[in-house]
């Protein structure tokens, strides 16, 4: 099971880049009273039949992983959103991409908390086989954008220890100033 | 911390650079790979991979490449990481917990002894193959 949403999110993202997504987009609101959090991608989609099945835990297409018969990424987000009376957001197209979304009050008492963005953002970032990440980030006070690409060709390979630190720092200090208004 | 924009994230850079003398991707002799796929985040693999930045950031191990990827095929020992350097045969460490991550990091990376009590498995023949 996932104890936050920033591993929910991980998840999301690692479905964007299996589907082979070479752009994935990613948003996570709190504004209203409301949280929101979405994973756009354009990777290869799913048809409408595979659509209706995909948060069947005990359904996988098999392409990813041949053999295993259970998908959980996807069971779990729905679950979520089904405990805090949200909505749960899933449009995909062959050949276009998937969106996957997540809605709901942000003070229910059955939301998880987000747990540690900072380490989620950086992970979302270093996500391999995908061309370009964004992040986009708000709430009541503010926002910010972080890109992969623009990071990038700051730091270089993402993977090295020196740039996840640099990149740790980095996303720290938006996250601090987002919160400290 | 006062946020920064990305001209001070690349002053910063270059001051590491200077301070490190960073090598390039090219020049990464070690891999470190995560697996981060729904079990092994599940399981605890972010605060792995946190944990192994922590250790190679203390030993100043600017040759090791932290990666991560999707499940590494071996549910039942998550959180799994596969080590790849030269003179060591490539292994996949299952039950990695941020404890036996710094292990890794001293025994295996730095003191070139393989941690027994958590090998699961090496790559496939398949894979192995796909990387040279």
């Amino acid at each position: 099971m996932h104890f936050t949403l920033g591993e929910l999110l991980l998840d999301l993202v690692q479905n964007a880049a299996n589907a082979g997504a070479k752009t994935v987009r990613v948003s996570v609101r709190e504004r209203n009273g409301r949280f929101a959090m979405t994973v756009s991608d354009d990777g290869a989609g799913m048809p409408a039949q595979i659509v209706t099945r995909a948060t069947d835990p005990f359904f996988t297409d098999g392409r990813t992983h041949p053999g295993r018969e259970v998908g959980l990424g996807l069971a779990f987000l729905r679950q979520t959103a089904e405990a805090t009376e949200g909505s749960f957001r899933l449009q995909s197209q062959p050949g276009e991409g998937t969106t996957v979304g997540l809605d709901c009050p942000a003070d229910h008492v059955d939301l998880p908390p987000f747990g540690d963005p900072v380490g989620c953002f950086v992970a979302v970032l270093c996500t391999e086989g995908v061309g370009e990440i964004e992040i986009a980030r708000e709430n009541e006070s503010g926002a910010y954008t972080l890109r992969s690409s623009e990071l990038e060709e700051v730091l270089g390979d993402l993977s090295s220890v020196e740039a996840r630190g640099l990149l740790g720092e980095y996303v720290r200090s938006q996250e601090d100033e987002l919160w400290r208004r | 911390m006062a946020k920064m924009t990305l001209d001070d994230l690349r002053k910063l850079r270059d001051a590491k650079r200077r301070e490190l003398d960073m090598r390039d991707a090219e020049n990464k002799t070690i891999q470190v790979i995560v697996g981060m796929g729904t079990s092994g985040i599940a399981a605890g693999a972010k605060q792995t991979l946190a944990a192994f930045l922590t250790e190679l950031e203390q030993h100043g191990l600017s040759n090791v490449s932290l990666r991560q990827t999707g499940s590494l095929g071996l549910d039942h020992a998550e959180p799994t990481v596969e080590v790849r350097m030269s003179d060591m045969p490539t292994v996949i460490y299952g039950k990695v917990t941020p404890e036996i991550a710094e292990k890794i990091v001293r025994k295996h990376i730095l003191g070139k002894t393989l941690v027994n009590d958590h090998i699961y498995d090496r790559p496939a023949a398949d894979i192995m193959e796909g990387t040279k």
